[in-house]
């Protein structure tokens, strides 16, 4: 598994991501540990989590039990030292925390203390916002996302304390690097812009969805990632398993995410399912795992990103890491190119 | 008369050169910023905590996340939770380490 650098300044990390957000809904602590012990054994060293995690569904009552599993995980191998770990601290409106109380240095010093505790560690390796105050686009809200009526003054003044108390928590060693997550271009400009002018760290990444289905990175925050050495943590690389074909208007397997969330967060549209065949068909031809094609093209996009891979088995978590390493043959990158044109923003 | 006020002036400044007083150390403001380069130089991280009143060098410890069972075993500290060395050096704020003895004691710089 090749290494890359999280940032301008982040820690080393593995090319992939192991995602959590499974564990302690669909997937059992025993489950959750095997999988981490499966992706370390090929070379994983990176773990993505939340305070609010699990998800499917989100719920006051099982916020953290995914940080605890890891938890025990940690405490069980002793391997702290061999992993980088990212949590997030929620953010407004969720019930899972704080009664949607939006982010603030209290609620940031308050829910670093909580992670640190049922993680079982003392130092969270990447820190970050789950989602901006100010609001966000991401989760099917591009269709109705209106940026108008906010106060810029209020708003550069709320990101600038959110740093300086990230700041404190980096100096105290509880936090290593400041990241955000389902920001905008704009948004991470100004967080770039407060850590040059002395408020605090920053930002290593960013943590969007991307995926072939899901490609609004591709632009403006592309050119952000490239010219400011922000990494993108691409989360969703599978549409929530749409791209692994085990999905059609049909067919729902038992067990899986569809079975919970019948539209899949908002994936589920007229035009995803000729998307969706498109791809398959374009691995079939190429003779790839479909999982594996659709990793290996996040993988080989031309800006800093690390795909976050989730699974609800070790089986399925090995499709998923096959993709390490893999470069897709030119032919490959042609048709999902003309794909691309062809089903853009199919959810 | 003029000749031998030019030697005077020039032994003098020779005396200066040769054998004057050291130069004095920086103090104040000025021993800050000259602590502050050294430390940027070293790849340390300059702090200031409350409100400018603490003010001191951190750096990365080549050991963070090691297992440790006391401070001893660290460059930094010993963490007490995940029994692991310290990431960076020294820690400010309340964090529970164990001591050389193995004592799980919370420790506050503040």
């Amino acid at each position: 598994m090749r290494k890359v650098r999280l940032g301008r300044n982040g820690p080393e990390v593995s090319e992939i991501c192991l995602g959590s957000m499974t564990w302690g809904t669909q997937n059992t602590e025993a489950e959750g540990h095997a999988q981490i012990d499966r992706a370390l054994d090929r070379g994983v060293t990176f773990i993505d989590t939340a305070e609010m995690y699990p998800v499917n569904p989100v719920a006051a009552e099982t916020a953290g039990r995914t940080e605890e599993i890891i938890g025990s995980w940690l405490a069980r191998s002793g391997r702290r030292g061999d992993v980088v770990i990212a949590t997030k601290i929620t953010g407004v409106g969720s019930k899972a925390a704080r009664d949607g109380a939006p982010i603030t240095p209290a609620a940031i010093r308050a829910a670093v203390e909580g992670s640190l505790r049922r993680l079982r560690t003392d130092h969270i390796d990447i820190y970050q916002l789950h989602w901006p105050n100010r609001g966000s686009y991401h989760f099917r809200q591009h269709w109705r996302y209106d940026a108008g009526g906010r106060d810029r003054a209020a708003v550069r003044a709320d990101m600038g304390a959110c740093l300086e108390a990230i700041a404190a928590l980096v100096a105290e060693g509880k936090i290593g690097h400041f990241a955000l997550s389902n920001e905008t271009a704009w948004g991470m400009a100004e967080w770039l812009r407060l850590a040059e002018a002395g408020l605090g760290p920053r930002a290593i990444s960013v943590q969007n969805e991307y995926s072939l289905l899901c490609r609004m990175y591709d632009t403006d925050l592309a050119e952000l990632g490239v010219m400011e050495d922000v990494t993108l943590l691409a989360y969703s690389p599978l549409a929530a398993g749409l791209l692994s074909g085990k999905y059609t208007p049909e067919v729902t397997p038992q067990g899986s995410r569809r079975s919970i969330n019948p539209d899949l967060g908002g994936r589920i549209t007229p035009r995803v399912w000729p998307a969706v065949a498109a791809y398959r068909q374009i691995a079939a031809t190429a003779g790839l795992d479909p999982v594996t094609m659709a990793i290996a093209f996040v993988l080989g996009r031309p800006f800093p990103v690390v795909p976050i891979v989730g699974a609800t088995s070790v089986a399925q978590l090995d499709r998923a890491l096959d993709a390490a390493g893999l470069t897709l043959p030119e032919p490959v990158q042609r048709e999902i190119a003309a794909a691309w044109r062809a089903h853009a923003l199919p959810f | 008369m003029r000749a031998a006020a030019v030697i005077i002036v020039l032994v003098a400044l020779a005396g200066c050169r040769e054998g004057g007083a050291e130069r004095l150390e920086p103090v104040g403001e000025a021993r800050i910023a000259a602590e502050r380069t050294a430390c940027e130089a070293r790849g340390g991280t300059w702090r200031s905590m409350s409100g400018g009143a603490l003010q001191f060098c951190q750096r990365q410890t080549r050991d963070g996340g090691k297992a440790c069972t006391r401070e001893s075993d660290c460059e930094g500290a010993c963490l007490a939770r995940s029994g692991s060395c310290s990431p960076i050096a020294p820690l400010s704020g309340c964090n529970e380490v164990l001591t050389n003895a193995g004592l799980r004691v919370t420790e506050c710089v503040q």
